[in-house]
């Protein structure tokens, strides 16, 4: 009954977004298992970028604000609240009083500012550190109090807040000397003792098994208490298990070795779903914040041969014809079985607060885009061949990461819509890294399907993507000056929105900035996956979110079930839905 | 004797410093970096993950990171993961022991499966096994390792017998992926050999079964199979990579699978040399052996 209680329950809370019911208290106990695709390359936070490092750290440490993974807003973590002043330039936080780290040690400001000015030092060269740079300048921490400090901007920053999430509290006892020392980026490696690590995370590290799992244990002075005031995690225990590939992963958890699987491919998904089991959860928790785009090469310094291509993609009307011809439902359909949502826009709409509303969606259709391009000046030879004006046949290659089969699927499919226009394209699937070289080094390419965002809800994180300076402006980055009148305008609009604190006249800012790229195209949007999870149905508390780390986010909320009685009885139509 | 051991281990790392020169000059050749993960990161600026680059050594010239990496080997560190940022001993240690587990396991299985097969069908009396020998050699190197492996893993999932720490599966692949190579090498070396006058005389003596197959008929025949063995461990080593990536199995396979591609080339430098080294290794073994076995490349050396 209790069973039913919580599907109901569950489903209204997904059904209205943004609201997020409060966690069931539950029992304390009991070890989580869950799968990850790789093993943890490190567990320290200041050299860590990859994906499971990233998502082990956040078990062991916490933030001062964090963005609740659900509600996509930012909430106290250990700033228990915090205070902007009048000018947008500083705030004052509010540190929670008589926390200790995981080896019992006090926390205090002295935490906070050591750990601020590990970020932002230029020699430790931290992943974190651009995003805690403001207008050029790193932000300054200062101490106030023992449990007060002031942050200050050099200029304003919208949603300000926002930075602090991820930025994991160092426990200043014991790194300072290794700081000290320079040889922060060699400490807290996977052979690490248990003894030389603490963090303000709900677990702490205990012990590691190469290749294999990485066992965490509940870390007893964690700060966070449940409803009845008693004291988080649930869990004793998480081990996290690198499966290698997501057939394994599927396989033992088929098979009960493990409780969650964190991301899934729409594949196995479907292979899960397929097996009906009862004692499964399967959640569809909705478009990610991933878009994959197509875009073509538009460097200046690209070689001779992409060059003489350039008169076609440099030509907008030529880009949306393309992308008149892309048939984004059939790619949400063919490659991720329907768990995928077609983007017109570049902002997907998991993006709840920031994606545009009134982004044209025009239908897939070949004679419209037929008629864009005979506008243009295209035709067609007799055997239906595109030609441009200098009567040379149209003619070019996309290239895709071969590692990612959804997203090479998704290029075949692609150059099949493009082949109805008469165009020949080829796909050609090169090795993530080899792709990147051609991308950013040698711009030896014509167009390439890639799949951008996933960090952050909030516009400023990709600031690098639509500054016509930025490095990730790949069509043609690193510009000296705006080479186009729209890239000056994403310029403009994307600078003026990060410094503007009234969060209406940002929504504005940076809704021209959707508009300005779904007319210029200089990216076709295609799809974003949905984001697929799956766990044991007596894993309580479970509630997905499409921001890393989608189904950890809330460990500290998670525990285990003892009586499933009612639990197995819950049928497939009464799962999460994951449309909205 | 111990000349030619001495030649032997020479050769051996001479051949390994060659190795370790054309390996690390060929990782250099591949384009990318481990860092470029986060230059696709829009929150990393170019400037960061330049200077996570430049911290990691990567910047410095080819010969100057050679001569570091020989550095290290000779301080027992056997090279520095820019991955793990730990020394590559350190992750090799485990998963060596892991595949070691394996490849062992995988090489007892298919010599067993071929050394009993192999007498029982040389044997002028086992003609039906001959017939099983043949169809069990053409049917497994028919199919290629990585679909046995699969479908191993497919019965394994229905068995029951996908568990973590359960070499059953991986290992039965492995072994079952060698008995084709093995197979008809056993039988021809034993029929080569069957109608020798020594076995004859022992025959005549009355030397029966399981006796005779062991202690005379396999003996005679070692020669010719104990450069079998010393090959089949190398290759052991090289298809259980691919055996333990389909089936997960902790060893070496996943580690240098993802050390190519993160570009983390101490560690992919490690497994080359570990893979020339045992299969050196196997080699000298090999010849130590048939020259205690037969004393005609005894007295030639």
């Amino acid at each position: 009954m209790t069973g039913r209680l919580v599907t109901v329950l569950l489903f209204c809370i997904f059904r209205t977004a943004a609201f997020q019911a409060p966690f069931e208290p539950g029992v304390p106990g009991g070890t989580l298992r869950v799968a990850q695709k790789a093993e943890p390359k490190t567990l320290n936070p200041l050299v860590a970028i990859d994906a499971p490092s990233r998502e082990v750290i956040r078990l062991l440490h916490a933030d001062l604000i964090t963005i609740n993974r659900y509600t996509q807003r930012t909430e106290p973590a250990l700033a228990e609240s915090w205070k902007a002043a009048k000018d947008g330039r500083s705030f004052t936080l509010a540190l929670r009083k008589g926390v200790h780290f995981s080896d019992g040690h006090p926390f205090d400001a002295d935490d906070v500012i050591f750990t601020f000015q590990v970020y932002t030092d230029k020699a430790v060269a931290a992943p974190q550190r651009d995003l805690l740079m403001v207008g050029e300048e790193p932000v300054r921490v200062r101490k106030t109090g023992s449990h007060t400090v002031v942050v200050t901007l050099s200029q304003p920053y919208a949603a300000a807040e926002r930075i602090f999430d991820g930025i994991a509290i160092l426990p200043r006892h014991l790194l300072e000397a290794d700081y000290r020392a320079g040889r922060l980026a060699k400490i807290w490696t996977v052979a690490s003792t248990p003894q030389s690590m603490a963090g303000l995370g709900p677990f702490r590290f205990r012990e590691h098994k190469a290749g294999e799992w990485i066992r965490l244990d509940r870390n007893p002075y964690y700060w966070k208490s449940d409803a009845n005031r008693r004291r988080l995690p649930y869990f004793d225990e998480v081990v996290l298990r690198a499966t290698g590939t997501e057939e394994n992963q599927v396989i033992r958890f088929l098979a009960g070795e493990l409780d969650v699987l964190g991301r899934l491919a729409a594949r196995s998904y479907a292979a899960i779903e397929q097996k009906a089991l009862p004692d499964v959860q399967l959640v569809d928790a909705g478009s990610s914040l991933e878009y994959n785009v197509a875009f073509f090469n538009l460097n200046t310094s690209a070689p001779a041969h992409v060059a003489s291509k350039q008169t076609w993609f440099g030509d907008k009307r030529f880009r949306q014809a393309l992308s008149l011809a892309a048939d984004r439902e059939g790619m949400a359909r063919l490659v991720y079985g329907g768990r995928a949502t077609p983007l017109w826009g570049h902002v997907p709409p998991g993006n709840r607060i920031w994606a545009a509303q009134d982004i044209a969606k025009p239908p897939r259709s070949i004679p419209a885009a037929k008629q864009i391009l005979t506008q243009v000046g295209f035709q067609w030879d007799s055997a239906g061949r595109l030609l441009d004006r200098a009567g040379t046949p149209v003619r070019f290659t996309i290239v895709v990461s071969s590692s990612n089969s959804e997203r090479s699927r998704l290029a075949t499919i692609l150059a099949s819509d493009w082949r109805e226009l008469g165009i020949d394209v080829q796909v050609v699937p090169l090795e993530f890294r080899a792709l990147l070289d051609r991308l950013m080094n040698s711009k030896d390419y014509d167009a390439c399907l890639l799949g951008f965002g996933g960090g952050d809800a909030d516009p400023n994180p990709e600031m690098n993507i639509w500054l016509s300076s930025g490095s990730m402006h790949f069509w043609n980055p690193q510009q000296k000056s705006p080479a186009t009148p729209w890239e000056a305008r994403l310029d403009e609009l994307m600078r003026r929105q990060m410094t503007t604190t009234d969060f209406a006249a940002r929504h504005a800012l940076f809704r021209e900035v959707q508009q300005i790229v779904a007319g210029e195209r200089p990216v076709i949007s295609l799809v974003s996956p949905n984001v697929l999870v799956a766990a044991r149905r007596s894993v309580g508390n479970f509630r997905p979110a499409i921001l890393d780390s989608y189904a950890l986010w809330n460990a500290e909320y998670l525990y285990r079930v003892t009586s499933t009685g009612g639990l197995g009885q819950i049928t497939k139509s009464a799962q999460v839905p994951g449309k909205r | 004797m111990k000349r030619f051991v001495a030649r032997r281990l020479m050769q051996g790392a001479l051949t390994l410093w060659v190795v370790s020169v054309v390996g690390f000059a060929l990782m250099s050749l591949v384009p990318g970096s481990y860092f470029d993960e986060a230059r696709l990161d829009p929150r990393l600026s170019p400037q960061t993950v330049e200077a996570m680059r430049n911290r990691s050594g990567e910047l410095r010239t080819l010969p100057q990171r050679y001569g570091e990496w020989l550095v290290s080997c000779f301080a027992g560190e056997g090279g520095y993961s820019v991955v793990y940022q730990v020394p590559v001993l350190h992750l090799m240690l485990p998963r060596l022991v892991k595949t070691a587990q394996l490849a062992t396991a995988g090489l007892a299985l298919s010599w067993l499966t071929a050394l009993v097969l192999g007498a029982w069908s040389a044997n002028r009396a086992g003609k039906h096994a001959a017939a099983v020998a043949d169809w069990l050699t053409s049917v497994l190197a028919a199919i290629p390792e990585l679909v046995l492996a699969c479908g191993l893993m497919l019965i394994g999932l229905y068995a029951g017998l996908v568990r973590e720490d359960n070499l059953t599966i991986p290992a039965l692949a492995l072994g079952m992926g060698g008995i084709p190579a093995l197979l008809p090498q056993v039988r021809a070396g034993l029929r080569q050999v069957a109608d020798a006058p020594y076995l004859e005389l022992a025959w005549a003596h009355g030397i029966r079964g399981w006796r005779f197959t062991l202690l005379f008929w396999l003996r005679a025949a070692a020669n010719p199979l104990l450069p079998l063995l010393g090959l089949s461990v190398g290759t052991m080593l090289s298809s259980s990579l691919v055996v333990e990536i389909i089936c997960g199995w902790p060893g070496l396979g996943p580690l240098f699978l993802s050390s190519v591609e993160t570009r983390d080339s101490h560690v992919a430098l490690a497994v080359v040399l570990i893979a020339s080294g045992l299969l050196i290794t196997a080699n000298t073994v090999t010849d130590i052996l048939q020259a205690a076995a037969d004393p005609r490349i005894r007295e030639s050396s």
